[in-house]
């Protein structure tokens, strides 16, 4: 068996230690693992289901490689993604479902990303990104970062002003997502100097983080996000229930005018507000773990693969809404893996490498080349003019 | 989202409303009608009362189990802890009454003197449980373990008995009524309406059941977790203090075979009231229901000839497995109405 598993995964390029636990491997890995058991079974039929949500771009081409490998032998590959290039990359035939309803099924090469979206939101869909605004140089600084150390953090110094939105981008496990959770108190062991507004915030809880106006949205929306088995309503008010208490009682009611108003502000749709979290969308999951995060009105919004997993019509909207709030004067830093997203939204990109920033770039240097090349480490900012913006 | 998913919604809803919370109320009134067709004496005054007044100690005791296993833990420790507090209040009760005599006061101190074993040992499975980092149930193994020993060294391996002028005083608090409902029962009642209204309208009992249903997402939205989980054991140490206040001048002693196997019939209470084991979904007024289901079926086999009295543990291990099948199952239903 052991050697079969080794067999299976040097096929796949999977370099995975198979005495190794499932637990002790890194997303990636097991996301691999997942694949090659998939592969294992010499399936004549394969559906894979958004397997690079959780992937590097290397990860995805050797995955890739792999399923030419296997049409190539006969296998039938079903694909589903939300990634419309891996999908025009791949795929002969391209099926768009919505609403639970079959739209068309028409062969790659008749269609762009572009008409693919179309079809996905069912109306023309002129610009995901809304146009950027110009950065304010002058604007405060709300949040001050030095030295920052803490697990799978090394030395990260970084500012941010207010109305700005800064991209983090930088590979699977370059520290984005520790950073933020330093910065918020979910990891006690952190050194170094955080200010928010020119005052020192070193953050022992979440609770002190959001009553400083510092919100952190996790990537993990149902493992860390919410509850699944329960209705909108707790999920929305769970951050910030202390403000729906009559005395030490909750008050039902000024809880489902917070729902209304947030199902208004962020397009949540549920068939009604009792249905189970879990039976949501991921879109809609993610407007309402937006619209929980935003409950407790953050003066700095820290949002991890905000888009992760959702639909290119959601994706819009959520891109909407975080301009505007960067436009409201609200400071935002957007932790993603999508370049698109980091480039269409930043004002600012900093790239992370091993626990370290690794380049910061703004203006007409954000583009995608730049952007892998700090973050693969074959550029790098050299010691002597430390990133001290 | 279209009219017709929508329609087709209520129905699933309306089982899921009657399996949660009507179930067991439905199982109560069956058992009460089985009850009475088996034998009309069982729905005498006296007879009620009865059932009553002894399903007020597991009542209570379930009450705070209630809320251990909403936020995912679980408490094996009370029945130990009650001949604990048993024990305690009795030898402060003794000691009380030797230095000044028989009076209201030394009930009252010894009353008052209860309460802190009972916090104090729930504050340490609590403790135990979030610092130390010790699953809740080998915790409570071991607390049950240590709490039962301690009783039996009390008593020198005997029985603790209440000295008979404080035990007089004491005894009106088991024996007597108010408005023809037995002081017991009226502690059952406000325990229980306090559960209530904790578990449903304030944010301990949100945060409770956020706790037990995903410990990440409490934690990543601001909830003390630690702070929470341990005022759950807290909050059960307290409800074993009130049940055992009202069940020592009973008979006004305590030994090593006081309590034994409450933490079952608790924990049997809470379950067949429709609380989930694993947690996050807690019943304070379905716990009510099967502490009277638990104590209804014993009472029932006493009172008729079918099933002899000694197989009154095989029955209730019946209802209780009977209990969560029929929660699995509606479960079952109602994803297969959402699919």
């Amino acid at each position: 068996m052991r050697k079969r598993a080794v067999a299976v995964m040097e096929r796949l390029h999977v370099h995975v230690d198979p005495d190794a636990r499932i637990n002790t491997l890194s997303v990636a890995d097991k996301q691999m693992v997942e694949i090659a058991k998939a592969i294992s079974r010499d399936a004549r039929v394969l559906i894979m289901d958004e397997p690079t949500a959780v992937l590097s771009v290397g990860e995805t081409q050797t995955l890739f490689e792999q399923i030419r490998r296997l049409t190539a032998r006969g296998v039938a590959v079903i694909f589903i993604s939300h990634k419309l290039d891996e999908i025009m990359e791949l795929a002969q035939r391209v099926t768009v479902l919505r609403d639970g309803q079959l739209i068309a099924t028409v062969g790659t090469e008749a269609l762009t990303p572009d008409s693919i979206a179309q079809m996905m939101v069912g109306r023309e869909l002129s610009n995901l990104f809304p146009p950027k605004q110009e950065p304010d140089v002058d604007a405060p600084v709300v949040l001050s970062v030095r030295g920052l150390k803490a697990p799978g953090v090394k030395d990260i110094s970084f500012d941010l002003r207010k109305g700005e939105i800064s991209g983090f981008a930088g590979l699977i496990g370059s520290g984005r997502t520790a950073v933020a959770e330093a910065i918020v108190g979910l990891t006690h062991k952190s050194e170094g100097e955080v200010s928010v507004a020119g005052k020192g915030a070193t953050f022992a809880h979440v609770g002190q983080s959001v009553d400083a106006g510092v919100a952190y949205m996790t990537k993990d929306r149902k493992g860390r996000g919410l509850l699944l088995n329960v209705g909108l309503q707790p999920n929305l008010t769970l951050l910030t229930l202390k403000k729906h208490l009559k005395g030490i009682f909750l008050d039902g009611n000024s809880e489902a005018r917070a729902l209304e108003r947030a199902v208004r502000r962020f397009d949540i749709r549920a068939r009604d507000a009792s249905v189970r979290v879990g039976q949501l969308s991921g879109g809609n999951q993610q407007k309402l773990m937006l619209g929980k995060t935003m409950e407790s009105e953050p003066d700095i919004i820290i949002m991890d693969e905000p888009t992760r997993g959702i639909d290119v019509g959601t994706k819009q909207q959520i891109y909407h809404i975080i301009v505007a709030l960067a436009a409201e004067g609200k400071s935002i830093i957007v932790i993603s893996s999508e370049m698109q997203e980091v480039i269409g939204l930043s004002h600012r990109v900093l790239v992370m490498r091993e626990g370290r920033l690794a380049g910061k770039l703004e203006g007409a240097e954000i583009v995608e080349a730049e952007i892998m090349r700090y973050a693969a480490g074959i550029k790098q900012s050299g010691d002597d003019e430390r990133i001290n913006a | 989202m279209s009219v017709s998913t929508h329609e087709a919604a209520k129905p699933a809803k309306g089982l899921r409303i009657d399996f949660k919370t009507l179930g067991p109320l439905l199982a109560l009134v069956l058992l009460v009608v089985l009850g009475y067709s088996l034998n009309p004496a069982f729905l005498n005054e006296g007879n009620v009362t009865n059932i009553l007044t002894r399903s007020a100690f597991i009542g209570i005791i379930a009450v705070g189990a209630t809320f251990v296993i909403t936020a995912g833990g679980i408490d094996l420790s009370v029945g130990s802890m009650a001949a604990f507090i048993a024990g305690v209040m009795i030898i402060v009760m003794n000691w009380t009454v030797g230095s000044m005599g028989a009076s209201i006061w030394t009930v009252l101190i010894g009353v008052g003197c209860s309460l802190i074993p009972g916090v104090g040992a729930g504050f340490i499975n609590g403790f135990l449980t979030t610092k130390a980092k010790i699953e809740a149930f080998i915790v409570t193994l071991g607390t049950m373990g240590i709490y039962r020993s301690l009783v039996t060294y009390f008593a020198d391996g005997g029985t603790l008995s209440l000295a008979s002028g404080a035990h007089d005083i004491y005894r009106p608090v088991y024996y007597d009524s108010f408005l023809r409902i037995p002081i017991p029962v009226w502690v059952f009642i406000f325990v229980a309406i306090i559960g209530w209204v904790l578990m449903n309208r304030t944010a301990f009992g949100r945060y409770c059941m956020a706790i037990g249903s995903n410990e990440h997402v409490a934690r990543y939205s601001a909830i003390k977790v630690d702070r929470v989980r341990t005022a759950t054991f807290v909050l059960q140490g307290l409800c074993v203090s009130l049940a055992t206040i009202i069940y020592v001048p009973r008979s006004g002693s305590a030994s090593a075979a006081t309590g034994v196997l409450w933490e079952l019939e608790a924990i049997a209470a809470v379950i067949i009231g429709g609380t989930m084991l694993k947690g996050g979904f807690g019943r304070v007024g379905g716990t009510v229901i099967g502490a009277l289901i638990l104590t209804a079926i014993g009472n029932i086999l006493n009172l008729t000839e079918i099933i002899s009295n000694y197989l009154n543990g095989a029955v209730q291990g019946v209802i209780i497995v009977a209990a969560v099948y029929l929660q699995r199952g509606s479960l079952r239903t109602r994803r297969k109405k959402a699919e």
